[in-house]
């Protein structure tokens, strides 16, 4: 796993660090416009990106023919994929405790926000990798773009309806917010653990 | 004691137009085994297979005894595989390979590596995709054996490499057989290669093991003649393995035990053994 990770890290370093200017700007910018909210969904898209960096240089140079002639199984190669998902889901949820905490002032709205904004690259990556495995990283355009839309519609929509949001936590306030939190995270979790099976399952089937 | 570094029973693979196998063969340790066949002949799949990257449709590979299925992470420790292409990012530096590697296999020296490098002039900052293609066979090689590998495969690696690097390789490739518990299987279509280092010659065409013979034994069984068709007429036809007709009468390979004393006889290369068995199987005048 460490190996694979410190690939993906050293074959892309240049692109990282664009990436990370390019968040830089965007944070700057949504700080200083007010729209904080912006930057939990951030982390949503880091994943996405990153998965797509790293399909693309490893089937480039056919990368898994070499990795499956090293001691490193099949089901090591695929986790390490979602490594980063995992990472940036809690970059998201820290920062969507901070950053809903601090706008709106409230715990419970923080806690649901955050438990929402981990979910969110949990769950698109785990729709993405197993999509690309099948199909190749040439067709990883029409996930991405199916995605990207339907995060672009997420945001929209939480930035159009955020007040109906808090009043409907309010309403729910007999509810848990913990719960309702854990139960956003346990779910992610669930489709998480799902879409590593399906993956691993595809990569045992697949021949190199 | 284990004494085969590999053992294959019944092992097929169809896709759609090309058959695998059955194959039946088995390598002893301690010999290098060149895998030779015309293109398509079904080298890389077996290797493939051997490797685990393909899935035999039937079969059993074992590898110092072992199932790959069972046991291939241990396995992957003990084998080097050399491909045409190195198959890394090609943004990596030669020493980012290097702590990749040292991070993959357990067993992996990283002052075999390092030695490696300064014997093959591999600069430790450049990127892989700035070396040469023999450069990278060289960086390849060095992977393959710094990892304390007791079998190395290698497919089609000397391939488009020029004369003194494919030397310097095959000179690699005797060095590590100096330890008896070390086998190399290795695939090329440069003959005159294997022809140098290999015991054995494995013989693949159109997916079937045509042979697997000692290199020695089967220098000694083919020679090459030339004669006028009136004189190949007189000859015992089961002597005759494959032909060339020419304006003057034909080139034979022919079994060297069946021809007459009286007929001058050369020596045949792996080559023309190769080429004449391949024209024979097709025209279907050879029996085996």
């Amino acid at each position: 796993m460490k190996a694979l990770l410190y690939k993906d890290l050293v074959s892309s370093k240049s692109t990282y660090l664009l990436l990370l200017i390019m968040v830089g700007v965007i944070a700057g910018i949504a700080i200083t416009q007010g729209a904080m909210i912006i930057i939990p969904f951030i982390f949503a898209y880091i994943p996405m990106i990153l998965g797509a960096i790293s399909f693309g240089y490893e089937s480039q140079s056919e990368f898994p023919k070499f990795v499956f002639t090293t001691p490193i199984s099949r089901t090591t190669y695929v986790k390490s994929k979602y490594c980063f998902s995992v990472l940036f889901g809690m970059m998201a949820f820290i920062s969507g405790l901070a950053v809903f905490g601090m706008e709106y002032g409230s715990l419970d709205f923080a806690l649901i926000m955050a438990a929402t904004s981990f979910a969110v690259p949990i769950i698109f990556v785990a729709l993405q990798i197993p999509f690309v495995f099948e199909y190749g990283v040439e067709k990883e355009g029409i996930i991405m773009v199916a995605t990207y839309a339907v995060l672009f519609i997420t945001i929209r929509l939480v930035g159009k309806h955020l007040n109906r949001m808090m009043d409907l936590v309010r309403a729910m306030n007999r509810i848990n917010s913990y719960l309702i939190s854990a139960a956003i995270v346990a779910g992610a979790i669930c489709i998480l653990v799902v879409s590593i099976h399906m993956s691993c399952v595809i990569v045992k089937r697949k021949e190199y | 004691m284990m004494h085969n570094a590999i053992e294959i029973r019944n092992l097929t693979k169809n896709y759609k137009g090309f058959s695998l196998g059955p194959l039946d063969f088995t390598i002893p340790k301690g010999c290098m085994v060149g895998y030779i066949g015309e293109n398509g002949a079904g080298k890389s799949t077996t290797l493939k297979a051997i490797l685990g990257l393909i899935h035999a449709d039937s079969g059993e590979i074992k590898i110092f005894g072992k199932s790959m299925n069972e046991h291939e992470p241990e396995l992957m420790n003990k084998i080097g595989v050399v491909f045409d292409a190195i198959n890394l990012p090609t943004d990596m530096k030669v020493q980012e390979v290097g702590t990749f590697c040292k991070l993959a296999f357990t067993t992996w020296e990283e002052n075999t590596f390092g030695d490696y490098l300064k014997r093959f002039s591999l600069p430790n900052d450049k990127k892989v995709k700035a070396l040469s293609r023999g450069m990278k066979m060289k960086l390849s090689l060095s992977i393959a054996l710094s990892h304390q590998a007791e079998l190395l495969i290698l497919d089609e690696a000397t391939s488009g490499l020029d004369p003194v690097v494919r030397d310097e390789i095959l000179d690699i490739l005797l060095d590590f057989l100096q330890d008896e518990n070390h086998t190399v299987l290795i695939s090329s279509h440069i003959l005159s290669d294997l022809e140098k280092a290999a015991d054995y010659i494995a013989f693949l065409h159109h997916g079937k093991l045509l042979f697997m013979e000692e290199k020695d034994l089967l220098v000694e069984r083919y020679a090459l003649c030339s004669l006028d068709d009136e004189t190949i007429g007189h000859l015992d036809p089961e002597a005759i393995v494959g032909r060339r007709k020419h304006a003057f009468g034909q080139d034979l390979l022919v079994i060297r035990n069946l021809m007459p004393k009286s007929i001058k006889l050369t020596n045949a290369s792996i080559e023309d053994i190769m080429v004449y068995i391949i024209k024979g199987v097709e025209s279907e005048s050879v029996a085996l």
